[in-house]
């Protein structure tokens, strides 16, 4: 279904106008903060692999 | 009381939101809930997001009371709220940099955990929030929702403008700004905020994207329906909220080039004057036992606290930012819930704003103090300021009926800065015209001069108004 702001303030009790502008720049941006949200739930992840991949390098002459 | 003042009379601020509105009736506050706001605040309650923030000092507690007080017939009111009373109401525009920085903070706090129990805030005025026990909380209990899901923040606009853009302005511009927020009661316009920021600010990436961005898209996309089959989903709104807290964070200011700030370890007089003064301000106080106190030109708060720590709730206003945030800083080290400083121009003090200037109020409608402390004031307000005695003494009795009043004689050095640069007009500043013009006013009940000091103290009550 379309999100239909009008749809929004039947359903919901908002007062304001929360301006269109505001409205589709957040829409604009939600992949942008989606993806933020992953990468930093997922960060201690992807960091952790970034070392091992670089510790392993670094460990290969040795072997 | 007569038949008129008992009847409900709804507050010149609450119009806006039709989900209620404030009245007060016998001289007390009342907040009526409309029906068309059941749902939402059943589930503020049955979530548990209610007792949580009123237990976390984030929201201001309130109880139920019988409908029969709703000023319209009780059928039209779902419930009526008697909320909590503040003790003294400030607007943002009396806030030093790190009390709004705490506002702000304060308001996406409660959001995040409006949004664990399933509600998120409709609003993101700076004024729904006051400082309360030395802590910022939200005064509205109407301000939650039911969490519509999949739709953006309704108040994102609201919050920027109402916070973000003044702190940022106060931190990279000038901390004088936030007396913006006196001109434009909806908050700063981003636009306006976007021109006045430094170009280092595009380089901040949520500054770019909260005030920056955000005032490009306002101006791109004024007045377009919105009809898309994007959402911003939970947790995308998560870190829409994340980003505007760490926005908020980043922010800071810290007073450096103050002439006030360092006034206490500035020398103006001897240790065994301040020791004396001290003690003077602890007899009167002692005599007079307010249970208010509005301590004016109170600087860092030194003589407010002799006030504040025997639990007497105390106002701390000053001119000079600076001083206001070093003040608040200690009030918030020590946990001191009896102190509010805050920043005032008593030459051109609050006055009142919005719709038919009923909105918010002046500083002279905000109430009265039991007593009033001017220490090191009276020369600013005459000499700096052209005020003749009499005026002083007519605005002092306006504000509280006990007075704590220091004069500060012609040959005292801070007098004598005060004229260095001007001609001395000021032939009635005498410590006689002074007694005169006050004894108009009050009955002075101690008069003693300081230590080793030309100053002088006293302790004066407002005379009875005839009937």
């Amino acid at each position: 279904m379309p999100f239909d702001p009008i749809h929004l303030l039947t359903t919901t009790f908002a007062y304001l106008d929360p301006g269109s502008g505001s409205f589709i720049l957040q829409l604009l941006l939600a992949s942008l903060f989606g993806a933020l949200f992953v990468v930093k739930a997922y960060w201690k992840k992807i960091k952790g692999a970034i070392r091992g991949l670089f510790s392993k390098r670094r460990q290969k002459p040795e072997e | 009381m007569s038949e008129m003042g008992d009847a409900p009379v709804p507050s010149g601020a609450s119009f806006r939101d039709p989900s209620g509105f404030l009245f007060t009736a016998q001289g007390r506050l009342y907040r009526q809930v409309n029906p068309v706001y059941r749902q939402h605040y059943e589930h503020l309650f049955d979530s548990g997001l209610y007792h949580e923030l009123v237990e976390c000092g984030l929201l201001l507690p309130h109880r139920e009371v019988g409908r029969e007080r709703s000023p319209e017939s009780s059928a039209q009111a779902y419930r009526i709220l008697e909320p909590e009373l503040l003790d003294f109401v400030s607007y943002p525009f009396e806030w030093c940099f790190s009390q709004y920085k705490d506002a702000a903070l304060a308001t996406l706090e409660i959001q995040k955990r409006a949004l664990q129990h399933g509600l998120w805030l409709k609003d993101g005025s700076a004024y729904n929030i006051q400082f309360h026990r030395g802590r910022p909380l939200l005064i509205d209990s109407l301000s939650f929702e039911v969490y519509p899901e999949g739709s953006p923040w309704i108040a994102y606009r609201q919050f920027c403008q109402h916070f973000l853009a003044p702190l940022c302005l106060m931190a990279y511009r000038d901390v004088r700004l936030g007396q913006l927020m006196r001109v434009f009661l909806d908050g700063m316009p981003l636009d306006l905020a976007s021109r006045l920021l430094p170009f280092r600010t595009y380089l901040v990436l949520p500054l770019f994207i909260h005030i920056h961005l955000h005032a490009a898209s306002q101006k791109r996309y004024a007045g377009t329906p919105v009809h898309t089959n994007r959402k911003l989903g939970r947790t995308a709104l998560l870190e829409l909220i994340n980003s505007l807290e760490a926005a908020v964070r980043r922010l800071g200011w810290s007073p450096r080039d103050s002439s006030w700030a360092d006034y206490y370890t500035d020398i103006h007089y001897g240790p065994s004057a301040l020791e004396h003064k001290r003690r003077l301000v602890n007899e009167f106080l002692d005599y007079a036992q307010p249970r208010s106190v509005w301590d004016l030109g109170a600087n860092t708060g030194m003589f407010s606290r002799l006030a504040s720590q025997r639990g007497i709730y105390t106002v701390a206003f000053d001119l000079d930012p600076a001083a206001v945030e070093a003040n608040y800083r200690q009030c918030v080290r020590a946990g001191e819930a009896n102190l509010l400083p805050l920043v005032l121009d008593l030459t051109n003090p609050s006055p009142a704003i919005g719709w038919e200037n009923r909105e918010r109020q002046a500083f002279l409608e905000r109430g009265q103090a039991d007593a009033v402390m001017a220490l090191a004031l009276i020369h600013h307000l005459s000499i700096s300021n052209n005020l003749p005695l009499d005026y002083l003494a007519s605005f002092f009795q306006k504000i509280g009926a006990w007075l704590i009043v220091e004069f500060i004689p012609r040959e005292d050095p801070q007098v004598q800065r005060l004229l260095a640069s001007r001609n001395d007009i000021f032939s009635n500043y005498t410590v006689e015209n002074f007694e005169a013009s006050f004894s108009r006013q009050f009955e002075i009940l101690r008069s003693e001069q300081l230590h080793g000091s030309p100053r002088r103290m006293f302790l004066m009550r407002r005379r009875q108004r005839p009937a």
